[in-house]
């Protein structure tokens, strides 16, 4: 029996981060073509460039935000299942990934990897920042093929939690972290890049079996 | 045993329980009963309004720190003879988590914190990092 899992950024963050996007977009375009309306005297034409990185920002955003919708006109949204999605170290899991095409697409590679991500937060000014480092804990790879309307990728590992790792920690400014990290590259066509949490319990696997 | 000294104040916490991991480092099993004493003596007369010992964790590293006090205890209130040591035992029960970590961004600590409250004063503070960490962990 296994579970569905969901991604870290949801739909709703997604759909925020579009919204924001789109706000952002709007108004760079507004005071471009305010600056591209005096763009005869020197000063438009210098404020239509410094406008213009903001646009390509705002653009940025909305096509991250909205990959996803794009990317599902030909490919139907990932879909993952773990054996479970809270795990004691030294646990062995079973994962699947099943991503189904809606068109003929080729497929240069399709990869998933147990990782344990160490993120760290800190304000610097008045700016906050975020460092990662990944550690890979096991991978799991689809050759490059074309597949046709219809057809499906299946992806399944056995993955296993370290036994004398480190459990799920999750501070205010820091978290260390399980997922896996699922990333298809698709020629001609938005990637799918998605990362799944999974919860690891300070517990031991083997301990619990033994009693 | 380790000891921290201020102009005024001299602090010692001395662990009885765990295991030793050389260092002065003492590492005890998530559950485990963490007992000790902390040992105070200072050069005058200090009013003390609370001589706070707590068990408590914190994250080192690139990210702004994190920090839970799991246990506090209230071990005095009143006057600290000068030359004198006067000693306050402590127990606390380990907790079941989060064990102590060493990773490339991040750290987490485990500590006794002495906390001497004295009015008008900056209090003097010591910490005395120990290992949390089930025997088979790394």
């Amino acid at each position: 029996m296994q579970k569905s899992v969901k991604p870290a950024l949801g739909n709703s963050q997604r759909g925020c981060l579009v919204g924001f996007a789109v706000v952002w977009t709007a108004f760079s375009l507004f005071f471009l073509v305010m600056a591209l309306r005096d763009a005869g005297s020197g000063p438009g034409f210098f404020g239509a460039l410094f406008i213009l990185p903001f646009l390509a920002i705002g653009i940025g955003l909305l096509c991250f935000g909205l990959a996803p919708a794009f990317r599902a006109l030909k490919v139907s949204p990932p879909e993952v299942l773990v054996t479970s999605d809270m795990l004691r170290l030294g646990e062995p899991f079973t994962f699947t990934l099943r991503q189904e095409f809606k068109a003929p697409l080729h497929v240069e590679s399709a990869r998933a990897d147990l990782v344990l991500r160490e993120s760290a937060s800190y304000t610097r000014g008045t700016d906050r920042y975020t460092d990662t480092h990944e550690q890979i804990l096991g991978s799991a790879y689809a050759p490059a093929r074309e597949y046709r309307a219809g057809e499906r990728l299946e992806l399944s590992e056995t993955f296993t939690i370290p036994a004398n790792g480190m459990h799920t920690f999750q501070g205010k400014n820091n978290k260390i972290e399980y997922f896996i990290k699922v990333s298809i590259i698709i020629a001609k066509w938005p990637d799918v890049k998605e990362d799944y949490p999974v919860v690891v319990v300070p517990e031991r696997y083997h301990a619990l079996r033994e009693v | 045993m380790l000891k921290s000294i201020t102009p005024d104040c001299d602090i010692r916490v001395t662990l009885r329980t765990g295991e030793e991991m050389g260092g002065g480092m003492r590492r005890f099993l998530p559950g485990e009963s963490v007992e000790g004493e902390v040992t105070v003596r200072t050069l005058k007369d200090v009013k003390c309004n609370h001589l706070w010992v707590r068990f408590a964790w914190h994250t080192e590293g690139r990210g702004d720190r994190d920090r839970s006090v799991v246990h506090e205890q209230d071990v005095y209130q009143g006057t600290l003879r000068a030359g004198e040591p006067m000693a306050f035992p402590f127990q606390f029960l380990a907790p079941r988590d989060p064990w102590s970590f060493a990773g490339v961004y991040i750290n987490i600590v485990w500590a006794i914190e002495v906390d001497v409250d004295v009015p008008w004063a900056v209090n003097p503070r010591y910490e005395h990092a120990l290992v949390l960490a089930p025997a088979w962990a790394r």
